[in-house]
């Protein structure tokens, strides 16, 4: 059981819209294995971000157990789920959610100031990142003034500020071109195998699944194929 | 209220009503061409509910503070003229001796009054001749050991009182003076009230000639012939013996037909009648051949041409038409009985070097009247609308700032909801709309918007200012009780003006918020139109060229037409045309000379030429304004040349307008006396405080917002460090920092209020100092008592002797004085009419032993006031003048004397040393001829806290020449041994010397009274500047309800990282906390700048002034405008704490 980083038996999620309710999630169960790197595929609308949210914590799920390294989220509140994600989890989103007003290393710096680190090692560690990234020399700009992929890859670097257990990723390489796309995932990739770091990808792109150790493919609501 | 700002107010009501009109139709015509752009306007309304809330309180407030500004002049308009009113009764004029009772006797013979009457009998506009005794004596209660010792008494022919209206008891039974027996009397219920005397009681009234005991036999209402204050009511037969005056009364009431007000519109040809029937016909005779020589024709003509024209000058010319008549006509007889008039012809003969001749003539003019005339309601109304008039334009001159904040806040939000709609306006003008149709659109969204505003902000307003004069002293402090009142016509006009405020700053707003550039708006990407450079200027040109031609071409097109590049037939002109053709050329006008406006070199040379025109007319107003451009151009043009240096462009804006905002600060906080060694004199009036006030805030918001980097530099050093806090303080920095335009102007908002609130209270706290040193005002001494002239004390120490316990051992000094009503002029001053003084004849004792210091001293004369009084005492030629006496530095609001001296003998680069000048003075009626004293010195502004009318003080040797009859001392001073309780002891006099009638007032308390009138009136101000603070709260709230819209899914994100929804809503109240306390630093800040400054200048005038900042003040200001700005972030905070994440991260 320790092996799985992940754990989640028997989730259902339902929107209830005005007109009728949407069974989002249907009796997902999931597991990840630590240091491992999962793809979540499946066409628009099959529930990747919802099972991407309700794993992570920030959606709430109708029935079923998720645990996180042995952590159920149901035992945790609201405000014990945002410091447990700003502890051991890092988010990357399709559309990046770069605070615009700060700089490149004040957005790294966000998620480790959170956590409680002094804010001169929080400096350090987030400049480490930015390096870590390949964006040392722009660490000082305002998302406006970086170009897309550069915005991706701070958002990567804030997501790994922290050192987090897991990474979730939400369509990383959706507002990407494919140069841009490669560079990001190689540099997951990377990340992934020097830090042993679990990535969890919600991604349409093939050239991201083949990436992955692993695709899960869903459907309406279901995980149909869970890779191997 | 009949006016404001001197306009009528029906005037400006119908004025406003048309521009109104206008505008209503234009807007009309437009939706009628429009509809679609009307649909797309009003249809924003309703979508968001909270949001239109929010806009409509936004838009209201110019309504409000305009209609609160009216309401607060209304109530103290109406509560004036009610007191006035009340007093009076339905007496429009009064009939009385020309002479002072100072002067001469003030009675004249009972049969006067009956020629007056059958005179006016087929008068219509008269319907009421009442003669009767008018007299101020004691009056003894004994059974209750009360006393009144100053009860007005009025004794009245009981068969003359038609037209005066009813006297009736408390319980409503009509009374007459008719019903009284012998020794009857009738009390007003003030009177009742104070000696606790009902029907029944026997009193004792002290009049010279003795001790009479009276009866009362009702207490009546006040009002009508009861009036207000103490009054008792008798016979006119029984005050003819109380005070020895048989056939004989002091006074001659008429009532003009109509009610107690409307009586009024007849005073002024009531009184011309009036004045020629008590015109001397001999004395008019001798005047008429005085003035009737060719020479004197010539002179009087010429005096009345040079005058400047008006009612004055008009009267003026009219004289001179009656002299070329054989005989003295009417009219001749009614001019010269105005003393303006009869000064005036004096004035011109002494200027064509007859001195002796103008005595003469002065004197026989003084003889022209037999009696004299007041129109003393018109005269009351009069000052009543002086007064409100007054105060309706402080209250808008300090509303003027909270009119201003609440213009900001609807650019604020026309910029938010053009934020909002950015995408649909970018689609908008993509589908082929023009930028001039987005403007409609916002205009048609804008006007429902304005209607319902200022109709809400009307009736708050009003509902405000009724709350607002709960903040009005009491009557016994300011001399009137204060009832509230509003006019409809106010309601009106606050409802037009605060429409129109509102209207055209939406229109402006529209203007400035439709400018879009459509790719980057559809594609939600940062405009990049604010940063473009204009076209060369030959392509501007050359665009207004061809819109000012366009008729011309196309008139060409028509008589030749050719096909348009399509194939087709050219456009035809429609309806309509003209008016757009006009718009297109103002537009490409505009376009041409706006780029040289942002180079600032056009701005430079109005600047200097408003600088150069405003020290020519030594107005302070032009030569602020002139510099404050210069300045401003002077930025644009360092702006300009930067970026033809290829500086970047956030960098060069910032060196410019860096520069340009301290420059700006610097100059106004310059002391006044530098810019007086640059600039000379220059008079301003309250309109600088308001140029003050936005130029400096706007120079401190400017130096901000282009510095924003360095405030999170260093909000990041210090305040980023704070554990766990950090990300939540480097946040609540970093989003109000780089929303550079909104957070200046709520910044702005907040700091204009609070500066304003800051000069309030700082310059309130200087009137501390009389506190500090009570003797500057008293003099040192702690009790000031009067008499009236009949009962004065012949021997004040002998007196005393008989007094209760009172021992002469309890008094240091007593010194004496008298005030006399004269006329003064200063022969070396430009203005040569005579104005209105009060002599203070002082005795011995006080020149010896008054502690009063001087602002101004001529140094051959004494260096110390202890040296100046000395030389007073050596030389009875000498005299002190008030401070209230020269001309004011600072323009009064409320002048209702007038009475200014324009001494050049002042220098300000030695304030405190003067030049000796000589003053001539002369009785009122101007029967004798006049003296003349040297003024070597001016006692300080707060010598004259406790009374204001001018005074010139010398030894009581002026009384003799003044007046032939002897005048006794009527007011004592007195200096108690220490230990003594100043309360006990005027109450003892008050007792012991009842039968002088001797008031006896303890000066500490008149001048606690008169500090708590003071104070009262600050919270009155600061409560009005409390509806401005309310705007820059609402306009934090519309902020942080619009940055909940905006960050939306940035909220999601910091959620999803890991921020606690406490801190998301602690995020938000910190960002509205440091753009509220930015403000309020900025206006604390530059608003004690001003304040020393105002404070520095005034210490040239009262010596030991100091500038003390009222913290206990500051710290209430700044936690009500912190605390309501949370308030207002509160609801906000909590929708973003509240933000689901995962849906957040879905939100487009």
């Amino acid at each position: 059981m320790d092996e799985f980083i992940i754990h989640a038996r028997g989730v259902n999620k339902v929107y209830r819209s005005a007109s009728a309710p949407v069974h989002a999630l249907k009796d997902v169960g999931f597991d990840v294995k630590r240091g491992e790197m999962v793809a979540v595929m499946g066409p628009s609308g099959c529930g990747k971000t919802t099972l991407l949210n309700c794993l992570s914590g920030l959606d709430s799920v109708d029935s079923g157990e998720i645990t996180i390294a042995g952590q159920s989220l149901a035992a945790l509140s609201d405000d014990e789920l945002s410091e447990y994600r700003a502890r051991h989890m890092g988010f990357v989103f399709q559309t990046f959610n770069l605070l615009p007003v700060l700089s490149a290393v004040e957005n790294v710096e966000l998620p480790l100031l959170l956590a409680g680190v002094n804010p001169g090692r929080a400096r350090r560690i987030s400049r480490d990142r930015v390096a870590t990234v390949g964006l040392a020399d722009r660490e000082n700009h305002l998302p406006g003034e970086l170009s897309v992929g550069q915005r991706q890859r701070v958002a990567i670097a804030r997501a790994l500020a922290n050192d987090p257990a897991i990474v979730w990723a939400d369509e990383p390489t959706g507002n990407l071109d494919s140069e841009n796309e490669r560079d990001v995932m190689d540099l997951m990739c990377e990340l992934n195998k020097q830090k042993r770091q679990t990535f969890v990808i919600v991604t349409h792109s093939d050239s991201v699944g083949v990436r992955a150790h692993r695709i899960v493919r869903m459907r309406d609501g279901v995980i149909e194929d869970h890779g191997s | 209220m009949q006016t404001l700002f001197g306009l009528p107010m029906g005037g400006l009501a119908v004025g406003l009503a048309a521009a109104l009109a206008l505008l209503a139709l234009g807007v009309l015509v437009l939706a009628w061409r429009h509809p679609i752009l009307v649909k797309i306007g009003v249809r924003n309304i309703p979508r968001r509910r909270t949001q239109s809330v929010l806009i409509v309180f936004g838009l209201m407030l110019s309504a409000t503070i305009i209609a609160a500004s009216l309401g607060v002049g209304d109530t103290v308009n109406y509560s004036i003229r009610r007191s006035g009113i009340e007093t009076l009764g339905h007496s429009d004029e009064w009939v009385r001796s020309r002479e002072s009772r100072l002067f001469a006797s003030d009675y004249f013979p009972v049969d006067r009054a009956r020629e007056i009457e059958s005179a006016l009998r087929d008068n219509p506009l008269v319907d009421g001749v009442l003669p009767q005794i008018r007299e101020v004596s004691p009056v003894i209660n004994p059974a209750a050991i009360r006393t009144i010792p100053r009860t007005a008494i009025a004794a009245i022919d009981p068969d003359r009182t038609a037209g005066f209206g009813n006297t009736r008891t408390s319980d409503g039974k009509a009374v007459s003076i008719s019903d009284l027996g012998r020794g009857e009397v009738l009390l007003n219920e003030d009177a009742q009230e104070e000696l606790d005397a009902g029907p029944g009681a026997r009193l004792i009234l002290v009049t010279p000639t003795g001790r009479h005991e009276i009866s009362v036999r009702a207490v009546v209402r006040n009002g009508n012939l009861a009036g207000s204050s103490p009054r008792v009511l008798m016979s006119l037969a029984d005050g003819q013996g109380m005070f020895a005056r048989t056939d004989q009364v002091n006074r001659i009431d008429i009532s003009n037909a109509g009610d107690a007000f409307a009586g009024n519109q007849h005073s002024e040809e009531v009184t011309s009648t009036l004045r020629l029937l008590l015109a001397d016909p001999v004395a008019a005779e001798r005047l008429h051949s005085v003035l009737g020589t060719p020479r004197n024709r010539a002179m009087v003509r010429a005096a009345a041409e040079s005058e400047p024209p008006g009612r004055l000058q008009s009267r003026f010319l009219r004289l001179a038409e009656t002299l070329e008549a054989p005989r003295p006509s009417d009219e001749f007889k009614s001019l010269l009985s105005d003393t303006e008039i009869a000064g005036l012809v004096g004035l011109a003969l002494e200027r064509d070097g007859r001195a002796a001749e103008a005595v003469e003539f002065s004197a026989l003019a003084a003889q022209l009247r037999l009696l004299s005339v007041d129109d003393i309601k018109s005269n009351a109304l009069q000052d009543a609308e002086r007064v409100s008039d007054g105060v309706t334009r402080l209250f808008l001159v300090f509303g003027s700032f909270s009119i201003i904040v609440g213009m900001l806040l609807i650019f604020l939000i026309f910029v938010l909801l053009a934020a909002a709609r950015r995408t649909e306006m970018g689609i908008t003008r993509a589908v082929g709309a023009r930028r001039r149709q987005l403007v409609q659109v916002f205009v048609f969204e804008g006007v429902v918007y304005a209607v319902g505003a200022a109709a809400l902000g009307t009736v708050i307003g009003l509902l405000a200012s009724q709350l607002l004069v709960s903040f009005i002293p009491q009557s016994d402090q300011i001399g009137f009780r204060v009832v509230r009142h509003f006019e409809p016509r106010s309601a009106a006009v606050a409802f037009c003006l605060g429409l129109v405020l509102t209207l055209a700053t939406v229109a402006v707003s529209a203007y400035r918020v439709s400018r879009v550039n459509v790719v980057s708006a559809i594609r939600g990407l940062e405009d990049e139109t604010s940063h473009a450079s204009a076209p060369a200027f030959g392509g501007r040109f050359s665009r207004l060229v061809a819109a000012a031609g366009e008729p011309a071409v196309r008139i060409f097109r028509r008589s030749a037409p050719r096909p348009t590049p399509s194939g087709g037939e050219p456009t035809p002109v429609r309806k309509g045309r003209p008016l757009r053709w006009a718009g297109t050329v103002v537009s490409a006008f505009w376009g041409v000379i706006y780029p040289f406006f942002r180079q600032g070199w056009p701005l430079i040379i109005l600047g200097a030429y408003m600088t150069v025109q405003g020290t020519a007319s030594a107005q302070a107003f032009g030569v602020r304004a002139g510099v404050s451009l210069t300045i401003i151009g002077a930025g644009l043009t360092l702006r300009w040349v930067l970026e033809r240096l290829n500086v970047g462009y956030p960098k060069r804006g910032r060196i410019a307008f860096t520069a340009a905002g301290l420059l700006l600060i610097l100059f106004w906080s310059m002391p006044f006396q530098w810019l007086f060694e640059i600039f000379g004199e220059l008079e301003g009036g309250t309109e600088m405080f308001v140029l003050a006030g936005v130029t400096m805030v706007s120079a401190a918001v400017w130096v901000v917002m282009y510095n924003t980097s360095l405030f999170v530099w260093a909000a990041n050093r210090t305040l980023g460090r704070i554990g766990r806090m950090t990300p939540v303080l480097r946040t609540a920095i970093a989003y109000p920092m780089a929303a550079r335009f909104r957070t200046g102007l709520t910044l702005a908002m907040f700091a204009l209020i609070i500066f304003t609130l800051m000069v309030i209270a700082i310059l309130t706290n200087t009137s501390q100092i009389a506190f500090e040193r009570p003797h500057r005002v008293t003099g040192g001494y702690e009790i000031t008592a009067s008499v009236p002239v009949d009962l004065a004390v012949p021997d004040i120490n002998a007196a005393l002797s008989g007094v209760p316990g009172v021992s002469g051992d309890d008094f240091l000094a007593i010194a004496g004085s008298t005030y006399i009503p004269a006329r003064a002029r200063e022969p070396a001053a430009k203005v040569q009419l005579w104005q209105p003084i009060s002599v203070r004849a002082v005795d011995e004792v006080f020149l010896e032993t008054n502690r009063l210091e001087l602002a101004h001293y001529d140094p051959s004369y004494g260096r110390t006031p202890r040296e100046i009084w000395d030389a007073l005492r050596s030389d009875p030629d000498l005299a002190v003048l008030s401070s209230s006496a020269l001309p004011a530095r600072f323009e009064q609001q409320i002048e209702i004397h007038g009475t200014r001296y324009q001494s050049s003998q002042l220098l300000r680069e030695a304030p405190e040393v003067m030049s000796a000048f000589v003053v001539e003075l002369r009785d009122p009626a101007g029967a004798r001829p006049p003296m003349t004293r040297t003024v070597i010195a001016v006692t300080d502004q707060l010598a004259d806290l406790l009374g204001d009318f001018p005074t010139l003080t010398t030894g009581t040797e002026i009384l003799g020449p003044l007046s032939a009859k002897p005048i006794p001392i009527t007011n004592y001073h007195f200096r108690l041994r220490q230990g003594l309780n100043p309360v006990d002891v005027a109450d003892r006099l008050e007792t012991g010397l009842v039968e002088h009638g001797i008031e006896a007032n303890v000066n500490e308390r008149e001048l606690r009274e008169l500090l708590s009138v003071n104070n009262s009136l600050n919270q009155l101000f600061q409560s009005f500047m409390g509806l401005g603070l309310v705007v820059g709260v609402a306009a934090l709230g519309v902020l942080s309800f619009r940055a909940v819209v905006e960050r939306r899914q940035a909220i999601g994100m910091m959620k999803a990282i890991g921020f606690k929804p406490g801190m998301i809503a602690l995020g938000f109240l910190m960002e509205s906390s440091v753009v509220s306390l930015l403000g309020i630093l900025l206006g604390i800040g530059l608003g004690s700048l001003i304040s020393w400054n105002i404070v520095n200048e005034l210490k040239n005038q009262i010596e030991g002034l100091r500038f003390t900042v009222p913290w206990g003040n500051v710290a209430a200001i700044v936690s009500i405008a912190w605390g309501f700005s949370i308030i207002a972030t509160l609801w906000p905070a909590w929708q973003a704490s509240r933000i689901y994440a995962a849906e957040a991260l879905r939100y487009e």
